[in-house]
């Protein structure tokens, strides 16, 4: 009886009753015995039932008092323990042997003294029973109902025959009772006991606060005039399940006072008595009213993601944290042509492509264990056989708690913009291994050009040096022959050598003439702002010689300020006014004229005017070209390298030349330079190859 | 005293050395001309006479020679303290290229280009003969070192 375990309440009625009834025996057993109503009593023991008769009560008696659960003793009239069982030595924790002989009133609380004086005198008259405590060794107090009769073996001498019952046990289950009571009463549930006709029992404050009715309106009621419960099956059904199960269970629909409804969790117990015939019901009522209400919320927001997902062209799935699909949407079945049902599950997996299926199940699996968006780009099948790339992208849905109740993601067809996508990057590349061969052409053209300009050079070197040399000796020896020998020679021989050392210094005129050229077309061109009457006013320095006793009408107007490679703009207006001198060496009065006008493009278009010998339009072509000329020797000198240089040098300004004559009649030479100063020309040397 | 030291024509072509000594014979410079034919022999000539007395007056150096080349040789000359001082008279049938520039930093004495114009070659000779040889007196190596 003395479990740690928590006695029900009906085990602690149980209990209860059971003390009680021993109790009643027990009195009853004393009763007749000190009547005389049996003769024997019959003892219930561990060698089975004894007999014991009253005829000669003295041995007999002893057995039974020892055997008793109950604390026994005989008393003198002055409390005097005159016999006292085990028991009762046991309740008082004390030697049996020490108690025979002492005072009862030992065994008391010294202030309950009067109590037992006048409970014996009250025993004097008839039985008496009352409640109290025994004082135990170890100073404790034992509760326990004392019973007290008189026992007269004659009239001198009066004993008193006293039974004590440990009321501990009791005490402990009525305190039980009590906490249960307590436990039905604070409970917030609504808890309610009925009997079998639906009339109300017990009633606790958890019911009076849900359904507003105080206890005592509740007890005696039929129940269902009070709440009106709607019941999600036949009240039929419900009650034949709670009598074969003893218990029921559902969510059912009640009526307040006043007029509102609750949903309530039932819970039902079928009450029965020791028999186990059924007595009452109990009934234990949660309100879930507001766990409905969200519940419903909850339903219809699922609802309106349901339409949404249906109304998205993505496909959209849900799926459990172990990767079990439970939802897809219309979507997803026309793209795959699977079933829902063929797609719940794990069969959502077929239609991944067959290389990506590793990939996705590795990139799901780190999703699941790090709780990060679940994203990866695979092809799934559609329903024609076909494969279309996919961007699938999951995030976690977490509860209250935190823990991943399910997936939720979407499959996007990006199939178009991955293939453009390859395609960019396709051309990409092409454009890369193009742009890489372009610039190994380049090196390659470059490190050419680089080769030949050596080649250039080196072959420069060489005209200017090994061609000059042998030019240098014919016209050496020629003139050592003609010192020797010129006075011994005619005329006709004389005119020979002659003629033999200036056509050798022609042609080393011709060579250094090709140099230059050649120089003027490989030279870097370093521009920089150049005042072009600066560069007019030094030409004509340089020429004086050349104007030297001559008749000479200069006309000079101002001329701009241009980005030109000074060296080589002196270099051109000094070939164009150096012509200008040569070729109006016939005229009495040589009018040159030096001007500037505007050419397109804000170009500044530069032009030298004579009144010379002016050319034939006709041969215009040749005018520009290397060792070209357009007048014999006997009427000009010249190498025919001279215009060449100047076109060289303009072009390569980015500008252009050209010339207006007519012959006899003077010409005019134009050159025209870009406004801008150029920059950015830093491949002139290259740029000039290619153009040579 | 400078008239007594020769005066050496390194030269590799026959043709130049015959119009080159035509015109020095033009001049009639007492000086006693010694022709060499390439680089390694003005050097070797050298080696054996740096530090004595017997060094030329004026070296007439042609630049394109083979083996050793003229500019070559004006290098050895010119980083060579016992040779520095010698007179060094660059000959070259070209104004091109870098050979002028080079030739200076160098340190040479003078640049001549041999014209076309046997004239005026003759007279270009016979003005660096003239000057070298006679004109000018070269200082001793000693005397630079106490002038400076």
């Amino acid at each position: 009886m003395r479990s740690s375990r928590r006695k029900t309440e009906r085990e602690l009625r149980v209990e209860l009753e059971r003390v009680e009834a021993r109790l009643h025996e027990l009195e009853a057993t004393q009763n007749a015995i000190r009547r005389g109503d049996v003769d024997a009593i019959v003892v219930e023991g561990p060698n089975g039932s004894q007999v014991f008769t009253l005829q000669s009560p003295e041995d007999p008696y002893r057995i039974l008092a020892e055997r008793m659960n109950e604390g026994a003793a005989t008393l003198s009239a002055d409390g005097t323990i005159l016999f006292c069982n085990r028991r009762l030595a046991e309740m008082v924790k004390r030697p049996a042997e020490q108690l025979l002989g002492a005072s009862f009133f030992s065994l008391l609380r010294q202030d309950e003294g009067n109590a037992l004086r006048h409970f014996l005198e009250s025993a004097m008259k008839q039985d008496v029973r009352a409640e109290g405590e025994l004082l135990q060794k170890n100073g404790k107090l034992l509760p326990v109902q004392l019973s007290l009769s008189l026992v007269s073996f004659s009239d001198l001498e009066k004993v008193f025959c006293l039974v004590a019952t440990d009321l501990n046990e009791l005490t402990l289950a009525k305190r039980g009772l009590r906490q249960q009571n307590e436990i039905f009463e604070l409970a917030h549930d609504a808890i309610l006991i009925r009997d079998l006709h639906g009339r109300v029992q017990s009633w606790n404050r958890g019911a009076k606060d849900l359904y507003g009715w105080p206890a005592e309106e509740a007890v005696g009621r039929v129940i269902s005039d009070l709440l009106h419960t709607q019941f999600p099956e036949p009240f039929g059904a419900i009650e034949a399940l709670l009598l074969a199960s003893k218990e029921w269970e559902g969510e059912v629909t009640q009526t307040r006072r006043g007029g509102g409804t609750v949903v309530v969790a039932s819970r039902w117990s079928l009450l029965r008595d020791e028999r186990g015939n059924p007595t009452a019901i109990l009934e234990i009522n949660r309100d879930i009213t507001a766990r409905k209400e969200a519940e419903v919320a909850l339903q219809k927001s699922e609802d309106a993601y349901r339409k949404l997902a249906e109304l998205v062209p993505q496909l959209v799935w849900k799926c459990t944290p172990d990767g079990l699909n439970i939802y897809f949407n219309r979507q997803w079945v026309e793209y795959t042509g699977l079933t829902l049902e063929e797609s719940y599950g794990e069969g959502w997996n077929t239609p991944f492509h067959p290389d990506d299926k590793t990939p996705a199940w590795k990139a799901w699996k780190h999703a699941v264990e790090t709780g990060e968006t679940y994203r990866i780009d695979c092809r799934l099948r559609a329903a024609n056989g076909s494969y279309r790339w996919f961007l699938i992208k999951g995030i976690p849905l977490q509860d209250d708690k935190g823990s991943v109740v399910e997936w939720f993601g979407t499959c996007t067809d990006v199939d178009d913009l991955k293939r453009s996508e390859e395609a960019r990057c396709r051309a990409n590349e092409e454009l890369r291994e193009l742009n890489q061969e372009l610039e190994s052409r380049v090196a390659l053209r470059t490190r050419e050009l680089a080769d030949s300009m050596k080649d250039l050079e080196s072959f420069a070197y060489s005209v200017s040096h090994d061609l000059r040399a042998p030019l240098r000796h014919i016209d050496g020896f020629l003139t050592l022959l003609s010192t020797r020998t010129y006075a011994t020679l005619d005329d006709s021989s004389k005119h020979y050598v002659d003629r033999a050392i200036l056509a050798s210094r022609r042609m080393g005129q011709l060579i250094d003439d090709l140099l230059q050229f050649s120089r003027t077309g490989r030279a870097q061109i370093h521009k920089m702002p150049v005042d072009l009457n600066a560069v007019v006013r030094a030409v004509l320095r340089e020429l004086e010689p050349e104007s030297f006793e001559r008749k000479i009408d200069w006309h000079l107007t101002p001329l701009p300020q241009l980005a030109a490679d000074k060296a080589m703009l002196l270099q051109v207006i000094e070939n164009l006014v150096g012509n200008a001198l040569k070729f109006t060496r016939g005229r009495e009065t040589a009018k040159i004229e030096i001007g500037c006008k505007p050419g397109l493009n804000g170009e500044s278009v530069i032009f030298i005017r004579d009144n010379g010998a002016g050319f034939d339009m006709r041969y215009y072509n040749k005018l520009f070209q290397v060792f070209q000329r357009l007048h014999g020797d006997h009427e000009f000198e010249g190498t025919g390298i001279g215009l060449a240089i100047c076109r060289s040098v303009v072009e390569r300004h980015g500008g252009r030349i050209w010339a207006e004559g007519s012959v006899a009649d003077g010409a005019t030479f134009y050159f025209s330079l870009p406004a801008d100063c150029g920059e950015g020309e830093q491949h002139e040397l290259v740029e000039a190859h290619l153009a040579g | 005293m400078n008239s007594l030291k020769p005066i050496w024509l390194v030269e590799d072509s026959v043709d130049d050395i015959e119009l080159t000594l035509a015109a020095l014979e033009n001049i009639h410079l007492a000086n006693h001309v010694i022709v060499m034919r390439d680089g390694s022999e003005v050097i070797d000539g050298l080696d054996a006479r740096a530090g004595n007395d017997s060094l030329p007056a004026v070296i007439l150096l042609d630049i394109k020679m083979p083996k050793i080349t003229g500019i070559e040789v004006l290098r050895r000359i010119k980083t060579d303290p016992r040779l520095k001082t010698l007179p060094v008279v660059m000959l070259t049938s070209s104004r091109q290229g870098p050979d002028v520039l080079e030739c200076y930093v160098l340190g040479a004495n003078a640049y001549v280009v041999k014209p076309v114009e046997s004239a005026a070659f003759f007279e270009a000779v016979k003005a660096v003969g003239n000057f070298w040889a006679v004109v000018n007196e070269r200082p001793d190596a000693v005397n630079l070192d106490e002038g400076r």
